[in-house]
């Protein structure tokens, strides 16, 4: 008896990491187009904003943060400013209905020498917008879940696709031109089968699109220069 | 018997109390409350006072529809702080009065009186969007200091946020509130001297400025205008300054009226 306890310990142990190491799958695609060479010398930062002007969708701001801080990880590190604070700096210019659209609108902005210190004093090189969201395109499937006198039980099986689409646009501040865009495609399913208790088998769409534009994104500018 | 009858009667009366107490506690509170930079902005140099009624000043929007679920929504606090923090920015002297009264002791050059018309909210079951948004329509009116009034305009505000997991309903709307308290901030600062009958009344008021300046050259110290020798080129009227688009940086740092509104208009028409 004494030996059979620690071998269903180690059982239980075993399926439980085994279940949280499994989760949906995910499928991402990167496409870039470059028009120019982008140096990014050391020093030198990029912003990474979300734009808001869609009717029925936002760019999410937490995907907007996990590009940034995703750019600024690794030997290829980049100076990321948080959107936020950018933004909040320059009030009322990049609001989502005053942000400049253009490039052009951009460069008449930076007229105002307001403006353009501020640009200066956080030494920006480029300027990143994100436009896109990602959604729940389809759902199926029913768990039915009962309280008895041993205790609650789930039966079912529930299942969902999630679909994220992001394109970033980049500008460069100092030739006043946009530079390129990096798009990601990413599609993936969620699976929730019960039998007792619900096993959720996540996939994190959203943050696999941002994983994957921020790294396409690191290898976009070449290496700062210490 | 008698004990057991007691005993259901009371835990039938708690009961009832159980469940009207979480039936009211069904109503949701959201009292605004967030961060509103200073604008990027040259203040003008006005000397401006303004009037909150206490409507404006402790609005709560109550849901009255029984369809919706219950809302209270109190935003008076948070839009007396945008509207001080975006005036600070576009006048050089902001000051508070309790009514449009114009005073011989503290003269001023306007007074701004904001109204709020209309509030309206969406929630994503309502809309089958996954988005929270706000609709604010501001009602402003201008007065010069005499108290007539000068002009007065509809401003409209917009703001959603999306849904995020474990971001609780409150949370929700507090950030589209933030988000549409910034948009009517940010269009009434872009605005503001594209309305006519305000460009009317500050090429008029240039003008007057402009004799009074040569009458008497202390009154620049006085009121807060700038006080260099370059003082006569703000002389020149506005029309005559604007139609000179290549000059917007350097009649960007000349602290003037003339050139004020020039900024603010070559930056507005890039909108």
């Amino acid at each position: 008896m004494n030996q059979v306890f620690p071998s269903k310990y180690c059982a239980t142990m075993f399926m439980v990491l085994l279940l949280l190491s499994v989760s949906g799958c995910t499928t991402v695609t990167i496409d870039q187009v470059k028009v120019t060479e982008s140096d990014l010398l050391h020093g030198e930062s990029v912003v990474v904003i979300g734009r808001r002007t869609g009717s029925d969708y936002e760019t999410e701001p937490e995907l907007i943060s996990c590009v940034g801080k995703n750019l600024a990880k690794g030997h290829k590190g980049i100076n990321v400013i948080p959107e936020a604070e950018f933004v909040d700096k320059l009030y009322p210019w990049f609001e989502a209905r005053t942000a400049p659209s253009h490039i052009k609108d951009l460069h008449r902005l930076l007229r105002y020498d307001k403006v353009q210190k501020i640009f200066n004093d956080y030494n920006v090189h480029y300027i990143i917008w994100i436009d896109g969201n990602t959604e729940k395109t389809r759902s199926s499937g029913s768990i039915s879940c009962s309280i008895s006198t041993v205790g609650i039980s789930c039966f079912g099986f529930g299942t969902w696709d999630n679909q994220s689409q992001y394109e970033a646009s980049i500008w460069d501040y100092q030739t006043k031109l946009q530079i390129g865009k990096v798009s990601s495609f990413a599609e993936g399913t969620s699976y929730v089968p019960a039998i007792v208790i619900p096993i959720p088998l996540i996939a994190t769409v959203q943050t696999d699109a941002c994983k994957a534009m921020a790294l396409q994104l690191q290898t976009f500018f070449n290496s700062p220069q210490p | 018997m008698k004990i057991d009858s007691i005993t259901i009667t009371k835990l039938a009366q708690t009961l009832l109390i159980l469940i009207c107490s979480t039936l009211l506690g069904c109503t949701t509170r959201v009292v605004v409350n967030g961060y509103f930079p200073a604008p990027v902005v040259e203040p003008l140099p006005l000397t401006v006072s303004v009037v909150y009624h206490p409507d404006f000043a402790h609005y709560r929007y109550i849901e009255q529809d029984e369809q919706r679920e219950e809302k209270e929504i109190s935003m008076g606090k948070a839009q007396v702080e945008l509207f001080n923090t975006v005036l600070t920015g576009m006048f050089e002297h902001v000051v508070y009065s309790d009514a449009v009264t114009p005073s011989n002791d503290n003269p001023v050059d306007m007074f701004f009186y904001p109204l709020i018309d209309e509030f309206q909210y969406n929630m994503p079951v309502e809309t089958k969007i996954n988005m929270f948004e706000v609709w604010i329509k501001y009602h402003l009116k201008v007065f010069d200091g005499q108290g007539n009034i000068i002009a007065d305009w509809i401003q409209t505000a917009y703001g959603k946020t999306p849904t995020a997991m474990f971001k609780s309903k409150e949370r929700a709307l507090n950030e589209a509130m933030i988000v549409a308290l910034r948009d009517v901030g940010a269009g009434f600062i872009l605005r503001f001297n594209h309305v006519p009958e305000i460009q009317q009344w500050l090429k008029q008021h240039q003008q007057l400025s402009a004799q009074h300046i040569i009458k008497n050259p202390l009154h620049n110290v006085a009121h807060g205008m700038a006080h260099n020798t370059t003082e006569n080129t703000a002389l020149s009227t506005t029309n005559e300054t604007v139609n000179t688009a290549s000059n917007v940086d350097s009649a960007v740092s000349t602290p003037t009226l003339s050139t004020k509104l020039l900024t603010l208009s070559t930056l507005r028409s890039t909108k």
